[in-house]
């Protein structure tokens, strides 16, 4: 393994990082708060960290980056990303210890939006600024956006961009990988610009709206708010939020071909009409479940149903409304909605819809073999045939979700959470969300949970957003031996 | 602009490999899904798979006046198509492997109503790239640059030679001419002054022609003048090659298994001896009288077998010996034991079509060592960088040099304080890393670098980054 070429991406992404935390000590500044310190301290140890690597450190070779590199660069970027993204919540002493720094830090990066502040609103601007930002890099991919910055390795990159990508096979938008990362970019970029300017058209002050407009176009879910969306009452808020929070989870390389004009892919795309379907019939039968809760409102409970829809299928997890209070009927499909999670390609998390689209195709494959032993079936996602390897990778994919579900839930009920809040605090942080349901749902906070359960929760957001293999691979003993 | 590379066989990936380290977007086509992602995993190209005719492909990505479409699939038949219809959908030039000798006499003529630009014919150009290395060179592997004003040659260097083991500023030997690359263990370092020649190392050097004849007698290898040869395989490469050793009036003999190859061999090349019989059977070459051969040259389809007798051929005697070595990755291991020259046509077909490509400026291109570098001839442009600085003040890259200036037909090998005037001919020995900084020095300034939003928006080509 070339650990030159390691720690050089590694280097470069740290000093990036520390870029990235210079609005919000402009910010501090602006507002004369107590935190500006902190991100003095926390710009200098991130650049002082990333130097030596992006500097001396040479790739020994001049070949493509491997399959076992990309892992490592991927795996570690993000650990250490969270890592000095925590400072400044440490040094400013919001919070107590590093675990919860840490874990507030790996909410923000992962979009999972899972927050340990019981009072956001006391908190000062700068530091509701990074929350918010962090989601931004997140959702596009901290390493995506490196490898934009990143054409002179000369190196073949693609193997960081498939460990970081959402989706079982992330697809290209330009020949060169560094275009790719740009276009993808340029299409995240304006489409945060159009929601700012359609949230500050709509009312909403200027800083809510950028950290909000972060929050939801990277699928995250931190607020300025201590009761989310719901504490504004507006409508208005809720529809333009709900809507681009749909928009987001949608995958971006279809954005980019609409912006070109070439509307047909999105409609044709069979994972996207799968995943409007989804949409749909979850907002539909829970506006039909909770019309009595909403006094027999029909706009009402449209509206509320759609923005918690919206909110859990794109993983975002804002809330206009406590859904724990809501019928256990709506609550399971929303917990459904958490599984499913967004689409390939988009800022969301979970599962994906064309992994659960594949999926549905390999069982009528199996019921057609059982009838006809001898055919022989070629899976097709929109025409095109799937391979047997990636059958495969899905299968497993989905497979290895449920059972780091499963085995999390269970050491989460050893540290006294009850089976309802265990389960959905795990699905919660894997499929980047950030509420669930019982003592974890959005009304509530992760500020009470054991340090045992946050580094576990820590743990799972991240491999949830690198789509478990990334990061767990590292975990594999035969991946370390030459 | 794109290039749309269709067929992702060797030749195919060579040139994916170059292009895209070029900058130029590549866009590879292939069948083979495996093959492809071999492709991807290698090379920062955009890969698409299509079960058959490409056109659904070029409708996809919409072909427009600047992009080139090179077909590359193993049949001749379907290169045509693949550019015909390139070429009704908007491509701007079209490339065509075309490679069936009873095409290619034809082909000159309808070539312009076939829709096909360009044609390469790998065996053809093969057949001139060996022809070249017997009839004109004292080494082994040789270019010809400026109409053969300045030539390039690589010369294996033995124990015995006096070149050995002194840095090269102190060497003393006959003749004008720059030593522009050492091969050391198929690793290509370009020298300073105080590099040393090792055994066993192949070093590269240029100059004019008689300049370089003076340097090989002065280090013992005196050229030698080719009148017989023998040659191993009767493909297709073996029938240019010898039409054309043929016409230059050297005794050729053919060693050829297949009887019924053998019969229409004689009857296409009645000057030819052509010989039925297995090559690897040392008896058969020693009754042909190997040793007395001034050249052997080993062109059957496998690439071990042709190694392996091009040794024996060596060993029997034969003064020079050649081997075809289809897959670049033994390049660098043929060349250390004891093989005079490699030929690779893929290599071959692969740098006539990047010189065609890049076009513009540049007269001659040859890729040396499976890509590692290049060599190339350029103009150099008035409004260029490069021109009237000292050769010092360039600030030319660590992993190049300038093997020669052409001012007014006068060939002139650079020191520090020549200076490159407008219009100079250049050729330029480069690291492939290095082959874009390298051009752009020589090329035309202005035209500022497009801006993002310009691609973004679909209306200007990509960044180059």
């Amino acid at each position: 393994m070339d650990f030159g070429i390691i720690l050089k991406v590694l280097g470069l992404l740290l000093l990036i990082e520390s870029a990235f935390m210079v609005p919000s000590l402009g910010i501090s500044i602006y507002y004369g708060e107590y935190d500006t310190a902190a991100f003095i301290f926390s710009i200098a140890i991130t650049a002082i960290a990333g130097l030596p690597g992006f500097i001396f450190f040479k790739s020994n070779k001049r070949e493509s980056i491997s399959h076992k590199e990309g892992f490592m660069i991927v795996g570690l970027g993000w650990i250490a990303a969270s890592a000095f993204g925590a400072l400044p919540f440490r040094f400013s002493g919001v919070c107590n210890s590093f675990v919860d720094a840490y874990f507030e830090s790996t909410s923000g990066f992962t979009t999972t939006g899972a927050s340990i502040f019981k009072e956001v609103e006391n908190l000062p601007h700068g530091i509701l600024l990074w929350r918010s930002f962090t989601h931004w890099l997140g959702g596009m991919g901290i390493l995506v956006f490196t490898l934009a910055l990143l054409p002179a390795m000369g190196a073949s990159t693609i193997q960081i961009y498939r460990a970081e990508s959402t989706g079982p096979s992330p697809d290209k938008l330009a020949p060169k990988i560094g275009q790719t990362a740009k276009l993808l970019y340029g299409v995240y970029v304006l489409v945060t610009v159009i929601m700012i300017a359609t949230l500050l058209i709509a009312g909403m002050p200027l800083f809510d709206a950028i950290t909000h407009t972060f929050g939801t176009v990277g699928t995250g879910g931190f607020s300025v708010r201590n009761s989310s969306i719901g504490s504004y009452q507006n409508p208005a808020y809720d529809w333009i939020i709900a809507f681009f929070m749909l928009f987001c989870a949608i995958n971006f390389s279809l954005h980019y071909e609409a912006l070109h004009g070439n509307f047909k892919a999105l409609i044709k795309d069979s994972e996207f009409r799968f995943y409007a379907g989804i949409v749909l019939c979850s907002i539909t039968l829970i506006a039909i479940n909770i019309y009595p809760l909403f006094d027999y409102n029909v706009m009402e409970s449209i509206r509320q149903s759609t923005f918690q829809v919206a909110s859990v299928i794109s993983t975002t997890g804002y809330a206009t409304v406590d859904y724990n209070t809501w019928p256990d009927f709506s609550k399971m499909i929303l917990f459904l909605l958490m599984l499913f999670g967004g689409c390939a390609g988009s800022t969301g998390g979970g599962i994906k819809h064309i992994r659960i689209l594949v999926l549905f195709k390999i069982i009528r494959r199996e019921f057609y073999k059982l009838i006809h032993p001898h055919a022989v079936i070629t899976i097709r996602v929109g025409g095109k045939p799937v391979s047997e390897d990636l059958l495969q990778n899905i299968v497993s994919f989905v497979l290895l979700y449920l059972i780091i579900l499963i085995l999390v839930s269970l050491l989460l009920l050893t540290q006294g959470l009850d089976m309802m809040s265990s389960i959905s605090a795990t699905v919660a942080a894997l499929s980047n969300i950030g509420p669930g349901f019982g003592l974890v749902g959005p009304a509530s906070n992760y500020a009470d949970l054991s340090g045992i359960s946050k580094i576990i929760l820590t743990a799972c957001m991240l491999i949830g957003r690198l789509e478990i293999y990334t990061l767990t691979i590292l975990f594999v003993p035969t991946f370390w031996r030459q | 602009m794109r290039i749309i590379i269709i067929g992702a066989g060797k030749v195919g990936y060579q040139l994916a490999e170059t292009l895209s380290k070029d900058l130029y977007d590549v866009i590879v086509v292939d069948r083979d899904e495996q093959v492809l992602k071999k492709v991807q995993d290698h090379l920062d190209v955009l890969t698409m798979q299509s079960d058959g005719f490409a056109s659904h492909i070029f409708n996809n990505i919409g072909l427009n006046k600047e992009d080139i479409v090179i077909a590359v699939t193993g049949s001749d038949e379907g290169n045509m198509l693949i550019c015909m219809a390139a070429k009704r959908l908007g491509a701007g030039k079209t490339v065509a492997r075309i490679r069936n000798p009873e095409y290619a006499s034809d082909i000159a003529d309808t070539q312009e109503r076939l829709s096909i630009d360009y044609i390469i014919n790998p065996e053809l150009s093969t057949a001139n790239e060996i022809s070249q290395i017997l009839l004109s060179s004292p080494a082994g592997q040789i270019e010809d640059f400026a109409k053969g004003k300045v030539q390039m040659v690589a010369i294996p260097v033995d124990e015995a030679n006096p070149l050995v083991n002194k840095p090269i500023k102190d060497l003393n030997y006959a003749g004008d001419i720059l030593i522009v690359a050492i091969v050391r263990k198929g690793n290509i370092i370009i020298p300073k002054g105080d590099n040393e020649i090792h055994a066993n190392d192949t070093i590269y050097i240029t100059g004019q022609k008689a300049d370089i004849i003076k340097f090989c007698s002065s280090i013992g290898k005196p050229p030698k003048k080719v009148n017989s040869v023998m040659i191993l395989g009767g493909g297709k490469n073996t029938y240019y090659l010898v039409k054309r050793l043929l016409y230059f009036g050297v005794s050729v003999k053919i060693i050829e298994q297949n009887l019924k190859r053998c019969k229409e061999l004689s009857a296409a090349l009645p000057n030819a001896l052509i010989i039925h019989g297995d090559g690897t059977d040392a008896n058969l070459l020693k009754s042909e009288n190997v040793e007395a051969m001034d050249a052997f040259i080993a062109l059957t389809g496998v690439d071990e077998e042709n190694v392996l007798i091009a040794l024996l051929a060596k060993q029997l005697g034969a003064s020079k010996v050649i081997a075809k070595v289809s897959r670049t990755n033994y390049i660098s291991i043929v060349e250390t034991i004891g093989v005079d020259a490699v030929i690779t046509p893929s290599m071959i077909t692969a740098a006539e079509i990047l010189r065609y490509i890049r076009g513009g400026g540049l007269l001659s291109l040859f890729l040396i060592m499976g890509g590692q570098a290049e060599s190339m001839e350029l103009i150099a442009n008035p409004n260029s960088k490069g021109v009237n600085t000292p050769i010092k003040d360039l600030n030319f890259p660590k992993d190049a040099i300038i093997c020669a200036i052409i001012h007014r037909d006068q060939v002139i090998i650079p020191h520090g304080n020549d200076v490159i005037r407008p219009n100079d001919r250049v050729i330029i020995f480069s690291k492939s890393s290095e082959v874009s900084k390298v051009s752009n020095l020589f090329n035309e300034q202005g035209e500022k670098k497009h801006g993002f939003w310009n691609y973004f928006k679909g209306t200007g080509p990509a960044p180059t980054d």
